[in-house]
């Protein structure tokens, strides 16, 4: 089993990369896989092909090649593995229908993208500071 | 005493009298045995043999008295004939020698006998002039173009071909009384032409009768009839006489002719599509027989007028008719063309009025009366209306006396006595009306209509008698118009299947146009959407690395670089902004307004702080007034609050002594709210752009701003059922107000 800290399910390169360097700078130390789309992502988490992937947080965005952040919480909310996992959505959208749905399909929270890097960096900051420091998990 | 009603008139058995009359003898043989079973007593008078001498006789025994004119035509053989062909009708008449005299003989049917009548035969015309008078009155007859002039040319060749002295033809009405509708007879006697007679004077069982023989003559008044032998005893075989051509009259009957002077009389009935529609009624002042053939040729003029008048139309009438035809064409034009229905048929070229006689319309539709012509009162007729559905009129109504059906119309009789009404909603109340005027009818009685029949007590039993006046007795009939015509109704309905056809078809159109709006209201939210992804993410990213760049290499950048580094991160925030207030300008027109009051004094002071707090120098001095509650959406009337006092703030600062005032009234139905400031002003010649989306004033170009509070502002007052406007002079200041209807005004509005 590989345990990181967080598995990020993105497909947008520019996110990505956004990401890699707010992480890097939030804690040196922190471990992260990036799955491309939901069904990348359910196969690292089930060691299809590798060892299990086992996260203690895991961000998903909203639009998705294949299934979408919604349809990817539902999944793993249906998996015995994964259904205690905290799922926090972190997309552009504020349509108040995804947050709505992304609930319903059991996310544990739901962070909108800031258009800002800074910004961004605070809400990463925040989130591991949270999920990863402060929360206890199962 | 018993009651005498006109029904009493009814139970008399008039098809069996026993009797016949005088002028002829009868005998009835067993249709299979041929015995003779009944004789007229009077027989004697013209054979040498009694009636009872004669009673269960072969008939044979007759040809002794009685021979045809014909060879080979003895009663037998003629019986026999008509057997095998099942109908003696075309027998009828045999020339007979009856002893001296010659005779018709005509034979018919009825029951179990085979009835032989005997009547004198008068040659007074032979069978070739009847011909040439059957001719030419086919032709004066159908040629005629009206229907008064059908109808007295029909008269006056009865006329001629019976010689009475008056010859009539008598219209039964609706309730079955009858008038007087053509008149030929002799100069010196007083016309009858125009009175009205009771349904009483021809009972019903009487107008049955004239359904099955079309002609019956009344010979002579006075004399008396010869009974049958045997006598006719209720339960035995009694004879019914019905077909008979010398059934005796009833004796209430010959009073009444007695009574009106008529010595002799013969009436011919015209039947119309199964239904008796009247009698050619001819009248002689002394006895007069007219023989058989004679007779056979009256019926066949009134059986050519029978069949006239069931195609018959007056050529005036297919005028009007063809004038309806194309208003009710054009009316449906007018009202396809730009699918108003009350515009096409009130406003166009041609309207409701013209396709009834009528002299006034109105049409009642979608909560309003439009009127036409001389009708009631707007008032009036929306009463009328009420008036109708109660009475559950629900397709077509009509009525010659509305006054008398509904009381209130009395005011209004002069204008609406007659009501013609199509139903087009009874649950909306949609009707259109048509109108006819009052108009006083004299119409004149052969005698008072009340009195036509009398009891008399003789020996405690009641007896009818028929009335002895046929003074000329006039009413007056009130509350009445002219009666609406088989054309005007027909135009109606066919107007109302147009208006319910055209009116379905404006329902389908607007939901196919509903659908087709939910459609692209389903497209604009998922273009919404994609915008909001689409465009966002790339220039999220625009940003970011931008950010990144001045964060990370700042040491590595020139000033100047920093600067052009610093202008495309605006630019981006910029763009940002505009795709932010595009999509929640677009949201507006489809999210749900959830109104409820709204504490206005909490709402300004939170906007003013955080305005305060966002500038930096300069800060106007606001006043805040009476604020009294807004009912409306929190988060909407928020955001056009937001938008005018920052404008407020925006547009003024640059004055010397930046002053803002706020405050709301409520006048009447609306709490009004002012935004006033005194800062640089709008040019009042750009006043209709201020609320355009994107549209920016001409001296704006320095303050920060998208052109979108504006109209979203404006967008969320009209979806409130509100006013947004502003007054202002350059230089001066500004004074936006909004008006919404209050809590009490809208829940009053709202359909009960």
């Amino acid at each position: 089993m590989k345990k990181v800290d967080i598995l990020y399910i993105e497909d947008n390169p520019d996110d990505v990369l956004f990401f890699e360097r707010i992480v890097k700078k939030i804690d040196e130390t922190l471990t992260f896989e990036v799955a491309g789309s939901g069904s990348e992502a359910i196969s690292l988490l089930n060691g299809e092909n590798t060892d299990p992937v086992s996260p203690r947080l895991i961000l998903v965005d909203m639009n998705l090649p294949g299934l979408s952040g919604v349809e990817i919480v539902r999944s793993l909310r249906q998996n015995q593995k994964t259904r205690h996992l905290p799922l926090v959505i972190f997309s552009t959208s504020d349509y108040p229908s995804d947050i709505k749905n992304s609930y319903e399909a059991g996310a544990t929270g739901y962070l909108v993208k800031s258009s800002s890097y800074k910004g961004r960096a605070q809400q990463l900051d925040h989130a591991h500071k949270f999920w990863i420091v402060s929360n206890q998990y199962f | 005493m018993q009651d005498v009603d006109l029904t009493s008139c009814d139970r008399e058995p008039i098809h069996i009298p026993g009797s016949i009359q005088s002028h002829g003898f009868l005998v009835a043989v067993h249709k299979d045995s041929y015995l003779i079973k009944k004789v007229s007593t009077n027989i004697s008078q013209y054979i040498r043999a009694s009636a009872e001498a004669l009673i269960d006789q072969p008939v044979q025994v007759l040809d002794a008295y009685i021979a045809s004119t014909v060879p080979g035509s003895a009663l037998e053989e003629l019986l026999n004939v008509g057997r095998r062909n099942q109908s003696f009708e075309w027998l009828n008449p045999q020339q007979m020698q009856v002893a001296d005299q010659e005779m018709n003989l005509i034979i018919h049917a009825s029951g179990e006998y085979v009835v032989l009548e005997f009547e004198p035969r008068v040659t007074w015309m032979d069978v070739l002039d009847y011909q040439k008078l059957i001719t030419r009155s086919l032709q004066e007859v159908q040629g005629a173009k009206t229907l008064t002039l059908l109808l007295d040319r029909a008269a006056k060749w009865v006329k001629s071909i019976t010689g009475f002295d008056r010859v009539m033809v008598y219209q039964f009405m609706e309730d079955w009384h009858g008038v007087v509708v053509a008149e030929q007879k002799e100069p010196h006697l007083e016309p009858f032409l125009g009175l009205h007679y009771p349904a009483s004077d021809i009972p019903k069982q009487a107008r049955q009768l004239y359904l099955r023989n079309l002609v019956r003559l009344i010979s002579d008044v006075s004399s008396s009839s010869a009974r049958l032998y045997p006598d006719e005893k209720p339960g035995s075989n009694i004879l019914d006489l019905s077909d008979s051509v010398l059934r005796a009259v009833s004796p209430i009957h010959i009073e009444y002719l007695k009574n009106m002077g008529v010595m002799a009389s013969m009436s011919i009935s015209l039947v119309v599509k199964g239904k008796l529609w009247g009698l050619i009624a001819c009248h002689h002042y002394t006895p007069r027989f007219v023989d058989y053939p004679a007779r056979n040729t009256a019926r066949f003029i009134s059986q050519i007028l029978s069949a006239t008048l069931e195609h018959h139309r007056d050529e005036t009438d297919s005028d009007f008719a063809n004038q309806i035809y194309s208003t009710g064409q054009q009316l449906l034009i007018q009202m396809t063309k730009d699918r108003n229905v009350a515009d096409g048929l009130v406003n166009g070229k041609d309207n409701i009025l013209q396709i009834s006689k009528g002299t006034g319309a109105a049409l009642v539709f979608e909560d309003k009366v439009h009127l036409l012509g001389e009708t009631p009162s707007e008032e009036e007729v929306q009463d009328l209306v009420k008036w109708l559905v109660s009475i559950k009129a629900d397709n077509f109504f009509q009525t010659t006396h509305l006054p008398n059906q509904f009381v209130p119309a009395l005011h209004y009789k002069d204008k609406a006595s007659g009501l013609m009404a199509i139903c087009l909603s009874p649950i909306l109340g949609e009707y259109v009306l048509w109108f006819k005027p009052e108009q006083i009818q004299l119409v004149t009685w052969a005698g008072n209509p009340e009195k036509s029949v009398t009891g008399h007590e003789e020996d405690g039993t009641v007896r009818l008698s028929p009335r002895k006046s046929f003074e000329k007795w006039t009413q007056e009939v009130k509350n009445s118009s002219c009666p609406w015509e088989d054309i005007e109704i027909s135009a109606a309905l066919r107007l109302r299947e147009d208006i319910l056809h055209v009116v379905t078809q404006k329902a389908n159109e607007i939901r196919r146009l509903n659908d087709q709006l939910k459609i692209a209201y389903e497209e604009l939210d998922a273009f919404s959407y994609t915008i909001s992804h689409d465009l966002r993410t790339p220039l999220t990213s625009l940003k970011s690395y931008t950010e990144i760049l001045l964060e990370d290499f700042d040491e590595q950048l020139d000033d100047e670089a920093k600067h052009i580094i610093d202008r495309i991160l605006r630019s981006a925030d910029r763009m940002s902004m505009l795709i932010q207030n595009v999509l929640s300008y677009a949201r507006l027109s489809r999210s749900d307004i959830k109104k409820q009051d709204i504490p206005m004094h909490t709402v300004i002071d939170t906007l003013v702080e955080d305005l305060n707090v966002a500038i930096t120098s300069h800060k106007p001095k606001v006043t805040i007034g009476a604020t009294p509650p807004l009912y409306g959406d929190p988060t909407m009337i928020g955001q056009i609050f937001a938008n005018i006092i920052s404008n407020a703030y925006k547009y003024s600062v640059a004055s010397a002594d930046p002053q803002i005032k706020i405050e709301g009234t409520v006048t009447g139905n609306e709490t009004i709210y002012s935004v006033k400031d005194n800062g640089m002003g709008i040019n009042m010649n750009q006043a209709s752009k201020v609320f355009d989306l994107f549209k920016r004033l001409d001296n704006t170009s320095n303050i920060e701003g998208h052109g979108v509070g504006m109209a979203i502002a404006k967008r969320i007052v009209n979806r409130h059922g509100g006013r947004i406007w502003f007054q202002s002079k350059e230089g001066e200041g500004t004074t936006f107000f909004v008006a919404l209807p209050t809590r009490e005004s809208f829940e009053s509005a709202l359909p009960s």
